[in-house]
């Protein structure tokens, strides 16, 4: 459906040529949710504009479907109102001269596609009620909720079924309880439609929550592609590691795997870890150990299993409801832990802390991730008796 | 297929547009002043040399001119910065009532024009003529003031730069965070202590850029120097370009171009040092943040019926007495003061002179011509700009900011003289003529506004969120669909403003269309006022014109308050 190939856009400021995308490639199959997650300039609103044709590119290719919308090669740069894609902005862009009716009739009126009045009402209708603003259509645009707004802009994308649709960022502007119901409701109308979206957002769950495949971008380039399951339990980079979720990380080498399994002992600081090694990771190399704060168990008497049990004095504990939060120092290392709510524990309460083997992820080091993680992540400082 | 370089074209075109009009203009006058042509106003390039430069410079009268500038402009900015200052104070910062009327009433004076405003308080306080002075040789022996003079033109400059002051004070005071304050005062500072160490210091940036602006604009005015200066013959600059063309037995181009060169200079160190100083209160903007309301300072009961006095003193002098002055002169036969004995002999002969007057129909339709044209080019162009600066890429978006806020440093009056060079030097090219209609004087009052119309269209264009134009793309609309039905209709109320402004200014000036006025062919209003009371004659049709004038300022403003309301230009310096 949409083919990006080596996108590679700079931007000249003042201070000099920033390159924003480096040489982006992806693919969309027809029907499917891509999302392109990654921190605030990260070159992925970049990205999107490109495809929109709201950014010319310094290099590479777009193809939308077989046609060529831009290509550096060709010399071919389709403008925006000929690429037939659908775009919700990030600030909704409603005009807000014009009342909810005509902003939605706005690209059949004055669009590539025009239509007779009657089709237009009745599209603009049908679309409005696709997106539960009917009975609104009379409405001067500044009178609209910011939760309407979104509505509407979406009312106005998906009026002349374009080819795909585009969205930045578009829940970013919610509180955050309609947040949640429109990302529900979203993902199910364009799985509804059967509509190949882009979606860009910096928010995980949202990428998590919402996408058949997911693009982790990060300095202008994407470093991990694959569905939401894989990027959250199976990240390849300690950056991704740390950007999804919150996790506890720190450096050791690998000292000794199973011949045939996945698990193996890496050696951090004074102590010994039973971890989950992929396959590609052999004795002797660096590793980066990452472990999810609720897959860490704690316990207030010592357990009886016998691998990877750490001693601990809790430092502080935040009860949020469905779970305790706490910080638990053992030795010189401080770990996140994410208990059930129901255990009681209070600063000073002595723990222990089992970290289940499957779930100890380690990730190989390699080039520029290297120094960026030996830089934040600790070694493991014997602290067990 | 699009070729990749197209997106640079439409800004080059206003970037080399916009340098042209700039930079035109001033290049004709440096040549024009260093023409020694025998020839009047021809620029030979075999007839080259300094001739002018040395007959100017080495004029002791020169010096004196430079002199009456310096303590003109001077005084009128000290004037004018302490009592606009404390009008934004009062409006900012206390519980005066009935401020923001106070505040709308002191920024509606702008509307009244200041060659009559000069022309009244001649009517008032001339030493023989003048009706207050005639009641105090009545009754006193001897005329209570003698208008003539300097103090009286840096006062009533001053008056009239009163409401700018306000205008570009007010917001920085307003966004002065009170904490500050009252930081310094728990911390145990004095009153005067928290002035001096807290106040001032932040407020430096902004009296400096506010300074400088007013100097500029008073440098180049000719009005109130025209009408109280030149019969005592206390020359400013602008009045000795005058007198060196226009009043002089041979007009010499060449010399008053010389003696432009040093002020232009000025200016134009004036406006870098003034753009400069903008950037560095942008700068502290940035920190103070976002909303909140200032703590309004408790005014005791005497403080605020001097304050009230303080204020309807200014509006009297400003606008009633003058309109009150020119409506009773208009009924006159001559001026006299009011008596019983003048009120028997009003009339409307006045009126009668005025509509008789053959170049009456002329002139009018000239006005209008002139301040349509140029307030619709000034708009169409700062539209340009302002799109380049926010909508496009190109590297040279800085220099065109530059070259369109140049026109900035260049007064009416030497706007004028360089068009006259321009225009006669077009002519020995053109098939038509361009000197001696009003072209010129459209085209100049064009580059004259270009630096306002463009901050005001950057600002306007700014809260257009770009997403706006981008989505009517994306809807499958072209560039020119998406101008006409989202971008223009948008836009209306910022074109309105400028539209207005531009129009109402260009309406009454008179520096700029003088240096130009070749005959009634081109003779606009302000040039007509300036001549029907430079014969001396007619007082009476002067005021009924000047009343005439106005009351469709008046109703101008009016129509500019209502639309400022709903549309903020971003308190930019106008």
């Amino acid at each position: 459906m949409l083919r990006v190939e080596n996108l590679r856009k700079i931007y000249t400021t003042d201070t000099g040529a920033v390159e924003a995308v480096k040489g982006v490639s992806f693919q969309l199959q027809p029907g499917e949710f891509y999302t392109l997650l990654g921190p605030s300039g990260c070159g992925k609103t970049t990205t999107l504009r490109c495809v929109a044709g709201l950014e010319e590119p310094n290099g590479g290719e777009i193809y939308l479907g077989d046609r060529a919308v831009f290509s550096a090669a060709q010399r071919i740069n389709e403008p925006s109102h000929k690429r037939d894609v659908g775009m919700v902005f990030q600030s909704y862009a409603i005009w807000p001269h014009m009342s909810v009716f005509d902003n939605v009739a706005f690209p059949l009126t004055y669009g590539r596609r025009r239509v007779s009045k009657k089709e237009i009402k009745e599209r603009v209708l049908k679309s409005l009620e696709l997106v539960q603003m009917d009975g609104m259509e009379s409405r001067p645009a500044p009178l609209l909720s910011g939760g309407q707004q979104q509505r509407v802009a979406l009312a106005r994308a998906l009026v002349y079924e374009p080819k795909m649709l585009l969205l930045d960022e578009p829940l970013s502007n919610l509180d955050a309880k309609l947040r949640t119901e429109m990302r529900l409701e979203l993902k199910s109308l364009v799985e509804r439609l059967g509509l190949s979206t882009l979606y860009v957002t910096h928010d995980q769950i949202e990428a998590l929550s919402m996408s058949d495949r997911i693009g982790v971008m990060h300095g202008g380039s994407i470093i991990q592609e694959g569905t939401a399951r894989d990027i959250y339990l199976s990240p390849q980079s300690q950056f991704i590691a740390t950007f999804i979720g919150s996790i506890n990380v720190f450096t050791g080498q690998v000292v000794n795997r199973e011949k045939d399994g996945d698990m193996g002992l890496v050696r951090s600081g004074g102590t010994q870890l039973t971890c989950s090694l992929p396959k590609e990771i052999k004795v002797g190399d660096d590793v980066d150990i990452g472990v999810r704060p609720e897959v860490i168990e704690v316990f207030s008497e010592r357990p009886e299993a016998k691998e990877n049990i750490f001693e601990g004095i809790v430092e502080q504990s935040t009860f949020i409801g469905d779970a305790l939060e706490c910080k638990v120092r053992c030795g010189d290392n401080l770990f996140q832990a994410r208990a059930a709510s129901f255990i009681d524990l209070k600063r000073d309460d002595r723990v222990f802390l089992h970290f289940p083997p499957a779930r100890c992820l380690a990730i190989l080091l390699k080039g520029e991730d290297a120094t960026l993680s030996s830089a934040s992540s600790t070694n493991l400082e014997h602290s067990a008796p | 297929m699009r070729l990749l370089w197209s997106p640079k074209l439409f800004p080059s075109f206003v970037f080399i547009l916009v340098g042209a009009l700039a930079i035109t203009p001033v290049a004709f006058l440096i040549l024009g002043s260093l023409s020694t042509s025998s020839i009047l106003i021809d620029i030979n390039p075999a007839k080259m040399g300094l001739a002018n430069y040395i007959e100017v410079y080495s004029s002791p009268s020169t010096y004196k001119v430079i002199t009456n500038t310096i303590v003109y402009v001077t005084g009128t900015v000290l004037f004018s910065l302490i009592a606009g200052m404390a009008f934004a104070w009062i409006v900012a910062r206390t519980d005066l009532p009935f401020k923001y009327g106070i505040f709308l009433m002191i920024t509606m004076s702008i509307a009244m024009p200041s060659l009559l405003q000069a022309m009244a308080w001649v009517l008032l306080l001339s030493p023989r003529m003048g009706y207050i002075n005639q009641y105090f040789t009545m009754w006193w022996g001897r005329p209570l003031y003698n208008i003539y003079s300097m103090p009286s033109m840096i006062f009533l400059e001053g008056l009239r730069m009163i409401p700018a002051v306000m205008l570009l004070m007010w917001p920085l005071l307003r966004k002065l965070p009170a904490s500050l304050e009252e930081t310094a005062r728990i911390c145990g500072a004095k009153s005067h202590t928290v002035i001096r160490r807290i106040l001032l210091p932040l407020l430096m940036p902004g009296l400096i850029g506010v300074s400088l602006y007013i100097g500029i604009s008073v440098m180049g005015v000719f009005e109130i120097p025209g009408i109280i200066g030149l019969p005592a013959r206390i020359f400013v600059f602008s009045t000795r370009i005058y007198a060196e063309v226009l009043a002089a037995d041979t007009a010499n181009y060449g010399t008053a171009s010389a003696l432009s060169m040093v002020f232009l200079v000025v200016l134009v160190v004036g406006t870098l040092l003034y753009l400069r100083t903008i950037r560095e209160i942008r700068r502290f903007e940035v920190v103070t943040g976002k909303g909140y309301q200032p703590k309004e300072v408790k005014l005791g009961k005497w403080t605020k019926r001097i304050l009230l006095s303080v204020v309807a003193f200014y509006l009297f002098v400003t606008v009633i007495a003058p309109t009150v002055t020119l409506l009773w002169t208009s009924f006159t036969p001559y001026p006299m003061p009011p008596s019983w004995d003048a009120w028997n002999r009003l009339s409307l002969e006045g009126w009668r002179t005025l509509a008789a007057y053959q170049e009456l129909g002329r002139t009018v339709s000239n006005t209008m011509i002139v301040s349509v044209v140029a307030s619709v080019a000034v708009i169409a162009l700062s539209f340009s700009v302002a799109y380049v600066l926010l909508r496009s890429t190109v590297p040279f978006k800085k220099w065109l900011d530059l070259l369109a806020f140049s026109p900035h440093a260049v007064p009416g009056v030497i706007m004028g003289i360089s068009l006259v060079w321009v225009s006669l030097q077009a002519d020995k090219v053109l098939p038509f003529n361009l000197y001696g209609t009003i072209w010129p004087i459209a085209l100049g009052f064009t580059i004259l506004f270009l630096p306002f119309g463009t901050r005001a269209m950057t600002a306007g264009l700014m809260q257009l969120h770009r997403e706006m134009e981008e989505a009517g793309g994306i809807c499958g609309a072209s560039k020119l669909v998406v101008f006409c039905k989202i971008t223009f209709p948008l836009l209306v109320p910022t074109f309105t403003i400028i539209f207005i402004w531009t129009f109402g200014h260009v309406f009454r000036m008179t520096g700029l269309p003088l240096m130009l006025f070749s005959s009634e062919q081109d003779q606009v209003i302000g040039v007509m006022l300036w001549y029907m009371w430079d014969s001396g004659g007619n007082f009476h049709a002067v005021s009924a014109l000047g009343i005439v004038l106005i009351g469709f300022l008046l109703i101008m403003g009016l129509l500019l308050m209502m639309l400022q309301k709903r549309v903020s230009i971003a308190g930019e310096p106008i």
